[in-house]
């Protein structure tokens, strides 16, 4: 080609469009005076269990948004725990992102009136959802025992940006060789303001402290 | 990360800019070492899902920056493209990042069509 050549500049991050949307997110959440948070773990690490736990004492306060690649097994267990809840079928992907969380919160208006803490099961992956802004109050990210204590430092990407680091299945203590010290102190590491809660979702062990720690964020 | 998705919003994101008349030769990204994105997956995923064109037609250029981090234990900042990496001047591992996270498109290059 023999055509005069042009520059046009553009400085865009790549995330500005799911970035956008995930501030149109937070809007309705805080005019709704919804508390929103971004649960996120590596499958089967206890995420539906806490919530189920969480749905036991929050009843009608809580509302979830479930996100699955398939099936409606996790909005069931948490309906059935007594707490309002709607599916995301993902059909593939990885993670959560701002854009399917709008369409979400469109689908659950008129939002109930008892609701106070809007939580977001993310896809079990412990790479992807860290990078998507969804337009929640707090990231959560759950590591459990049976992981193993190693794991911080492998998924730095979600590790260093979440604001909680709950450490789930604590009940089996002294049945596997975790140390939640050395995965505790990896996560300050590179997290230093992180908020650190040890729980067993199985037996409510820590639950209270990890609610306490949500209503002093909502204020 | 899935470097297919970020490729296809890039295609989406740097076809609104490109001028009439024209077609797009280069597109300038710059990708922060903590960004999670691996940059050679990112490319051939750019190559792949641009329409109308072969790989190679469309010169895809990265930037790298470095990540800047504050040691929290003696105030200093360093640059590291490794997150692993502790405080030069004190040894610490606790530390903030400040920069490095950075997946953006610069510009691009376009030709007029004859």
């Amino acid at each position: 080609m023999n055509g005069r050549t042009r520059t046009v500049k553009m400085k865009s991050p790549v995330m500005e469009r799911n970035d956008r949307i995930a501030e149109k997110n937070r809007m309705i959440l805080d005019q709704a005076g919804l508390l929103g948070v971004n649960l996120m773990s590596s499958p089967g690490a206890g995420k539906t269990t806490l919530l189920e736990r969480l749905a036991e004492r929050l009843g009608d306060r809580l509302a979830v948004i479930e996100g699955d690649v398939q099936t409606t097994r996790d909005a069931d267990r948490v309906k059935k725990a007594g707490a309002s809840a709607y599916q995301i079928e993902t059909g593939g992907a990885c993670h959560l992102d701002a854009h399917a969380v709008q369409k979400a919160l469109s689908q659950m208006m008129p939002f109930g009136k008892t609701w106070k803490y809007l939580f977001i099961e993310n896809v079990g992956n412990l790479i992807c959802p860290g990078s998507y802004k969804l337009g929640d109050h707090i990231r959560v990210g759950m590591l459990s025992l049976p992981e193993g204590d190693d794991k911080i430092m492998k998924y730095p990407g979600l590790f260093s940006r979440i604001d909680v680091l709950l450490i789930n299945k604590i009940d089996l203590l002294g049945h596997l060789r975790f140390d939640p010290a050395r995965a505790e102190e990896e996560c300050r590491g590179m997290n230093p303001s992180v908020e650190i809660f040890r729980i067993s979702a199985e037996t409510g062990d820590g639950i209270q402290e990890f609610i306490s720690f949500l209503n002093g964020v909502a204020g | 990360m899935h470097e297919l998705s970020l490729a296809t919003e890039i295609v989406r994101m740097v076809a609104e800019q490109v001028p009439q008349g024209c077609v797009l030769n280069g597109i300038n990204l710059s990708i922060g070492y903590l960004s999670g994105v691996n940059p050679d997956s990112l490319v051939f995923c750019l190559e792949s899902v641009i329409p109308g064109r072969d790989p190679g037609d469309v010169r895809i250029s990265v930037n790298r920056i470095p990540a800047l981090l504050n040691c929290l234990e003696c105030g200093s900042n360093y640059t590291t493209d490794d997150l692993y990496e502790p405080c030069p001047a004190c040894d610490s591992l606790r530390r903030k990042v400040l920069s490095g996270r950075e997946l953006t498109v610069d510009s691009i290059e376009t030709v007029e069509i004859e």
